[in-house]
């Protein structure tokens, strides 16, 4: 079901990205960075996404999350915070775990691409569109060029591009859709028996 | 860890916000020596940055109009750049370019005054101290102009896969005297340049000028770059190569450091280059041997003693609301089982704290209520600071000193020997924040190679997250102590740096010397980590003939007289050390504290019987400098076949991803179809 509401959880991140970007004393402090987490600075699991490097990055990363961001909220408000705290649990998982050799991360896309694959699936079972999938499958291909070359495509931000991180909210997204439609199929399954 | 982190990010913030300000005074100008006359205006200044093979060559050219109607003589002075070594100046006299001769100090000037006197054209380089190069020029012709280029060379260092060049213009402001006579225009009226061309060996990710983001950066592939910052006048001389009419308008001021970062690519391996010079029929070759270590240095996780030494002197006066609010930031993030001490100086030294305390939010609130009562003044007694930070220090714990200042021991003890035996006299690392460009360097940086420290210099237009990386990073890991290197397999000598001392996580070691024969060495690095003994080793190739890089030459000259000043600070003056450095530095063409560089016209040097030494050795560098960018980019790397290190150099290693006009495009046919579909609804 389409809401026809503003998407105020959307504005309210955006406004909340631009004054990381431009009220933050002391960037350095809220980069998410595993040693501090480690050793007890616990608020840059959180701050390290919303920081960006420069106003490109930050740009870009808005207006994604303003299209995303607005599609998901529409359909509902509970799945746009699930959908955020998973893509950034995803990537801080990352980050955290051996497999990552980075000091330093910040930016919003590695959640906001557990956002594309919430709000592409919702926008699927809504219209069933080849556009959709055509979409999809564009996304991927754009996440494994990036991972392959380690570039950005057409992006040019002045921290190197660390494209596991968009892996990661991918894989996010797939373990969000995953236990949805488990748990839908369960609360059926539980439905058709006790009829 | 954590407290480290936090205290040098603290200690970064401090260095780069207390000096946030726009600067005020500017250097590299030129001004008459009678104090009454207005400055001469400066017409064109340009700038030419070569850094390929692991070093920078810079050249200056300006030109200054003299607007009086009398000739006279006048003072060029500008800030040292870090370790700089001088080599190339050249005056215009009657419209041809002559370049000048090292010769020893007093005899230098004697000759100047002697042509000066006669009212023959002139003009002397000569170093005051660590402080600035002073060239003094007679006569400046009323109502003419005045061309001069000077030309230095500096090693090019990469810390954490991050190199770094500054082009100083600012003067720190430290000195009461030199604020009056610094205090005029520093605006080029017509013509700005700043170009900089980079050859490396290694891929380059990407070029930044943090305070310049109208410079004009150009990739021509991962080892070659340009960088340009030019005004619209000089542009457009360029773009058609006519003659351009300028209006007297100001372009560009002279006020602000031009600071440029490259990042290499990430996952290069540790590495071994070698750069020589060895002509056709010598014995004797020159080398510089660039080692940049595999990331193999484990991080710290003890706690520390912190002891703040900050400088509150009268020239940090429009700096301490920033200074007090970077103290608070630092004491504000230790752990509670840390503990800190706040020593400040100025006349004299005074401690706020009482002692050590324990990092506990009530200590660190009236620490930071006590340090902003405080006021800056007076002079600056850097001994008695530091003496005084060294009181009490409990040799249970490790220890570590932060000293923050921008200015020179003036007060008290001043002279560098007496420092170095206050701290070798005491179990403490030294790690110093080298403020500006008018700061003791030679001073602050061997006090920190003595305790086994570093000091960092900034500048107003360095990057902080940057910095800060820099100073975590080497902090927050193990330490290569006592380093030895030595080569067997082929004649080795006259090794500089004599003591190399301790390597941080990140850093290079650059060492010089000369070797005789060719072919095939063993080179090997020992050292200790945590106590543990380290070697590293490798066989590298030392060529018969090598004639691209003249200037490792005069490199390993400026190597070994700062070896040489090294001894003296130890062992006092010595007339043999003092004559090996005059020796030196007149063999490599280097004005140093006992050596200036004269230029006369070409038929004076043949009448007063000085050779032409440095003039040979330039033309050979330009033929050289010629040929290397004819040649474009060259593999210095010699440890390919036996890798020296078998993990990758280390690196920020920081990362971000930004979704991108890409991933825009492709969400916008999504929203269409999304609002589509809702009309349709």
């Amino acid at each position: 079901m389409i809401k026809r509401n503003i998407p105020f959880l959307t504005l309210g991140l955006v406004a909340i990205l631009l004054g990381f970007y431009f009220l933050a004393p002391d960037k350095a402090l809220l980069f998410f960075s595993p040693t501090d987490i480690r050793a007890g600075e616990y608020w840059r699991l959180i701050t390290g996404h919303m920081m960006h490097a420069d106003a490109q990055h930050l740009i870009w990363n808005c207006l994604g999350l303003l299209i995303l961001g607005t599609l998901i909220e529409r359909f509902s408000r509970l799945d746009w915070w699930v959908t955020l705290l998973v893509g950034i649990s995803s990537v801080s998982i990352l980050l955290l775990s051996p497999y990552s050799h980075l000091d330093y991360y910040i930016g919003m896309s590695g959640a906001l691409n557990t956002m594309l694959l919430m709000a592409l699936w919702k926008e699927w079972r809504q219209n069933r569109s080849w556009w959709i999938v055509s979409i999809f499958f564009a996304c991927m291909a754009k996440v494994v060029i990036e991972v392959n070359t380690g570039e950005s495509i057409v992006t040019n931000i002045s921290w190197p591009p660390y494209a596991w991180a968009h892996v990661a909210g991918l894989l996010g997204g797939v373990f969000l859709l995953c236990s949805g439609e488990l748990a839908r199929t369960g609360t059926r399954s539980a439905l058709t028996t006790s009829c | 860890m954590k407290t480290l982190n936090r205290i040098f990010l603290s200690v970064a913030t401090l260095c780069f916000t207390s000096f946030w300000s726009p600067p005020d005074f500017a250097a590299g100008l030129m001004t008459p020596t009678d104090s009454d006359l207005p400055q001469l205006s400066i017409r064109e200044h340009h700038v030419d940055v070569v850094i390929e093979d692991g070093y920078a060559i810079t050249s200056v050219e300006q030109v200054f109009g003299n607007p009086h109607s009398v000739d006279l003589e006048a003072i060029y002075s500008f800030p040292i750049p870090e370790k700089a070594a001088v080599g190339e100046f050249t005056f215009w006299i009657d419209g041809q370019p002559v370049t000048g001769e090292v010769l020893e100090k007093e005899r230098a000037r004697e000759v100047y005054e002697a042509e000066k006197q006669a009212g023959n054209e002139s003009a002397l380089t000569e170093q005051d101290d660590y402080r600035s190069f002073d060239i003094s020029v007679y006569p400046v012709r009323a109502g003419q102009d005045v061309r001069i280029r000077l030309t230095y060379i500096q090693p090019a260092h990469v810390d954490t896969s991050i190199g770094r060049y500054v082009y100083p213009l600012e003067d720190g402001g430290v000195d009461e005297q030199e604020l009056s006579f610094w205090s005029y225009q520093d605006a080029v009226e017509e013509r700005f340049s700043f170009n900089l061309t980079f050859r490396s060996t290694w891929p380059i990710d990407e070029f930044r000028l943090p305070r310049h983001a109208q410079a004009n950066i150009q990739k021509l592939s991962e080892w070659e770059w340009q960088v340009s910052l030019i005004n619209e006048a000089a542009s457009a001389e360029d773009g058609d190569g006519e003659t351009v009419n300028y209006l007297p308008s100001v372009v560009h001021s002279l006020d602000q450091d031009i600071v440029v970062y490259w990042r290499q690519a990430e996952g290069l391996p540790g590495a071994v280059e070698l750069v020589s010079y060895r002509e056709h029929d010598k014995d004797r070759g020159t080398f510089m041997m660039t080692v940049t270590p595999g990331d193999d240095l484990k991080p710290i996780t003890e706690g520390r003693d912190w002891v703040f030494v900050l400088d509150m002197s009268g020239s940090m006066a429009g700096k301490f609301q920033s200074l007090a609010e970077g103290v608070r930031r630092g004491l504000s993030s230790l752990n509670a089982n840390d503990r800190f001490r706040v020593i400040l100086f100025n006349n004299h030294s005074r401690e706020m704290t009482n002692g050590f305390l324990n990092a506990t939010p009530g200590n660190v609130q009236n620490a930071i209520d006590l340090l902003g009562a405080n006021q800056p003044n007076s002079g600056t007694d850097l001994y008695a600071g530091l003496e005084h930070g060294m009181r009490l220090l409990d040799s249970d714990r490790s220890s570590a000193l932060i000293l923050v200042t921008d200015g020179v021991a003036n007060i008290g003890y001043t002279e560098k020997k007496d420092f170095l035996a206050l701290l070798e006299n005491q179990d403490v690392r030294l790690f110093s924040f080298v403020m500006g460009n008018s700061a003791n360097r030679p001073l602050l940086e061997s006090m920190a190679r003595v305790s086994n420290g570093f000091a960092m210099n900034v500048s107003n237009s360095d990057d902080i997250a940057g910095k800060l990386m820099e100073a975590t990073s080497r902090l927050t890991h193990e330490t290569l102590h006592d380093i030895d290197v030595r080569f067997s397999g082929i004649k080795v000598s006259d090794l500089t740096p004599e003591r190399i001392g301790s390597l941080y996580r990140g850093q290079q070691l650059i060492v010089f010397g000369h070797y005789w024969g060719n072919g095939e060495a063993q080179v090997t690095i020992d050292g200790k980590v945590s106590g543990e003994a380290k070697t590293y080793s490798t066989r590298i190739d030392f060529p018969s003939v090598e004639t691209l890089h003249p200037e490792i030459e005069r490199l390993w000259g400026f190597a070994m007289i700062e070896d040489l000043q090294n001894q003296m600070d130890y062992f006092g003056e010595d007339a043999d050390i003092e004559q090996a450095i005059v020796d030196v530095a007149i063999a490599n063409g280097l004005v140093t504290d006992y050596t200036s560089m004269i230029v006369l016209p070409e038929e004076r040097y043949k009448e007063l019987g000085i050779n032409r030494l440095n003039r040979d050795r330039i033309e050979k560098e330009q033929l050289a400098r010629q040929e290397r960018a004819l040649n474009g980019v060259r593999d210095n790397r010699v440890d390919h076949t036996q890798p020296m290190y078998s993990s990758p150099r280390a690196g920020h290693a920081n990362g971000g991803g930004a979704f991108g006009p890409w991933m825009f495009l492709l969400l916008l046919p999504l929203l269409i179809q999304h609002l589509r579909g809702r009309k349709h609804q």
